[in-house]
């Protein structure tokens, strides 16, 4: 897809050559080699993500996205977004699955407004990405936990420590976000119009982490609690399987007597056999009633 | 529900302002409002739809601010509701809008007695706070009940519900991190020379901490616990396994002591001894009344 122009006469996005400083762009990386004013910069700020000379500034922020891993299923990703900000034009530079997210959601509603606003919008997407990303995960560790409840192997709790370790990315991309924005205002001019929405897009950004990360901290504190019902599943069957154990063991217990080589009681009666099955599955019955009402076989 | 109360507040310039109350608004009333407070209908509506948006925006013509205000369910405890909360001052008007009726601003909000615009604003956020309190301490008591079955539960649903009561903490806990940045964030409006307001400004922030203390303070609680309390629902398994074995050990000296006279092979004097029966298994009975006692003794045929 290379490099789009939004074409405001037209109210569409155009694909266009190649970037020129006038309007907003969208580009993939391969598009960047087409348009050479936009290169030196971008190198320079792969290296340092964020580059700054006179009314221009050029950040390179990380997105949270969403994808299905094959063995455990939906999990964040962390990509990457290079804005390239002058007074009369936005280039966003973004690997090609973001494109869309950036056309529809972020750019939907704000394609005829200024670049200062563009901007704006888009640095606070980028921030909120995270928020959405985690409410998703923390959706699917409630899930996830939920199926723990009959778990006996670890797969539950294997992707429970993928998502932990998700939500954790999440609040490392924020704070690397955190830290561009306060480089950012600090090599930006006080007057210049750019300076407040860098300003808020810091708050907010502030704002999300600190909610992110209160998030990730409180699951990840109670991960453990994960093991021990898991570990109770497995010790429910054991234990179930133990008192039928005791209760095969009953009736060989009290019938045992009447093996002996001596005289026995009733040897005699007719219907001892008959008796004596009676007596040891009464018996065993009566401690299978006493063992039910205190939750042995509960499962 | 649109409803407009006339001269029901004061502007920063002592002017009377109305109250729009947009309470689970339909499409035209939302429609009706954006054209009389002249903005763009989107404004009302990205806020009721929960979009991700900054908790306190000022434009041009426009200031708007939003928190969750925890409503209790009725007849359900420790159960709430997080319902966002908007306010927007545009020239004439302050707007409230809500999904559901949030019963105090009919009590702060007083056209006999109409109060400047940023003192109402921190007067309802103060309200919030204290609603915070109760809702956090109902959660809070839950754990009580919980704690009481632990003592019997030999399955995690005693864990399952400490995960949720962590839950709804967490809940509040967020809501209440967005009331402090929006409280942080007001201190920027406040005209400077105010000090009663500035005073209110800092009893809100200082109260508000105080809630998000204890509200942190119950969750870490939780947080620690739990992890204790699967190991007293293991503990109690433990405690059948142990009796269980007990029992098992108990049950398997009969299979050497009668065993021992059933041998086919000559017993001696055993087969025609008239009280050989008698006599072996009141030696049975008597090992297995002393096993037994050793057991108990030692807590294994306990079970709690």
């Amino acid at each position: 897809m290379g490099c789009q122009f939004y074409d405001k006469t037209a109210g569409a996005w155009t694909v266009a050559e190649h970037y020129t400083a006038d309007g907003l762009f969208l580009l993939t990386p391969e598009a960047v080699n087409r348009c050479p004013q936009l290169e030196a910069v971008l190198q320079h700020c792969s290296e340092q993500r964020l580059y700054c000379q006179n009314t221009e500034i050029t950040l390179r922020l990380p997105v949270a996205l969403l994808e299905q891993d094959a063995r455990f299923g939906t999990v964040a990703r962390m990509a990457h977004l290079t804005l390239h900000h002058t007074p009369r034009s936005l280039a966003i530079l973004g690997e090609e699955a973001l494109i869309p997210t950036l056309q529809r959601d972020w750019l939907g509603d704000l394609r005829h407004s200024a670049m200062d606003e563009l901007l704006q919008r888009v640095l606070l997407s980028s921030i909120y990405s995270h928020e959405r990303v985690a409410r998703v995960l923390v959706e699917r560790l409630q899930v996830l936990r939920m199926a723990l409840k009959t778990a006996m192997g670890n797969v539950e709790l294997r992707q429970i420590v993928v998502l932990n370790r998700d939500l954790g990315e999440l609040v490392i991309a924020l704070r690397e976000t955190g830290l561009i924005l306060r480089d950012a205002l600090r090599a930006t001019a006080g007057e210049s119009p750019v300076y407040p929405l860098l300003d808020a897009a810091l708050r907010e950004q502030r704002r999300i982490e600190d909610g992110v990360n209160l998030i990730h901290q409180r699951y990840l504190a109670v991960t453990n609690a994960y093991n021990g019902i898991i570990q109770n599943n497995a010790h429910t069957v054991m234990k179930v399987m133990t008192v039928w154990l005791a209760l095969l063991m009953m009736p060989i217990a009290f019938i045992m007597p009447w093996h002996m080589m001596t005289p026995l009681p009733l040897e005699h009666w007719h219907y001892l056999w008959f008796g004596l099955l009676a007596y040891v599955f009464g018996v065993t019955w009566l401690f299978a009633r006493w063992a039910g009402k205190h939750g042995f076989f509960s499962m | 529900m649109m409803r407009i109360i006339r001269d029901s507040l004061l502007s920063g310039n002592a002017n009377r302002r109305s109250w729009m109350a947009l309470t689970d608004p339909s499409t035209s009333e939302l429609t009706q409002a954006a054209a009389t407070l002249d903005i763009p209908e989107s404004f009302l509506r990205k806020r009721l739809e929960g979009e991700a948006s900054r908790p306190l925006i000022k434009e041009e013509r426009l200031i708007s601010l939003q928190f969750q205000v925890p409503m209790p369910e009725a007849g359900v405890a420790g159960q709430f509701t997080l319902v966002p909360l908007s306010l927007y001052f545009v020239p004439g008007y302050f707007v409230t809008l809500a999904e559901r009726e949030i019963p105090f601003l009919n009590r702060l909000i007083d056209p006999q007695k109409p109060r400047k615009r940023w003192e109402l604003v921190l007067r309802i956020i103060a309200e919030v706070t204290r609603n915070y309190l109760p809702t956090a301490r109902s959660v809070t008591r839950e754990m009580t009940v919980v704690e009481r079955d632990l003592r019997q539960a030999q399955r995690h649903d005693v864990v399952y519900r400490g995960l949720d009561i962590n839950d709804r903490l967490l809940a509040l806990d967020l809501g209440l991190l967005q009331l402090e940045y929006v409280v942080s964030e007001i201190a920027h409006f406040l005209p400077a020379g105010d000090t009663f307001l500035m005073e209110l400004h800092e009893d809100t922030r200082v109260e508000l901490s105080q809630v998000r203390d204890q509200v942190d303070s119950d969750q870490a609680t939780l947080s620690e616990l739990l992890e204790s309390y699967a190991y007293v629902v293991h503990n109690n398994v433990n405690h059948l396994f142990k009796f269980m074995a007990a029992l098992i050990i108990l049950a398997t000296i009969p299979l050497f002591i009668p065993g021992a006279v059933a041998m086919n092979v000559p017993l001696g004097p055993l087969p025609h001894w008239r009280y050989g029966f008698a006599a072996v298994t009141g030696g049975l009975v008597l090992v297995e009344m002393l096993t037994a006692g050793v057991f108990y003794r030692m807590g294994w045929l306990k079970l709690d």
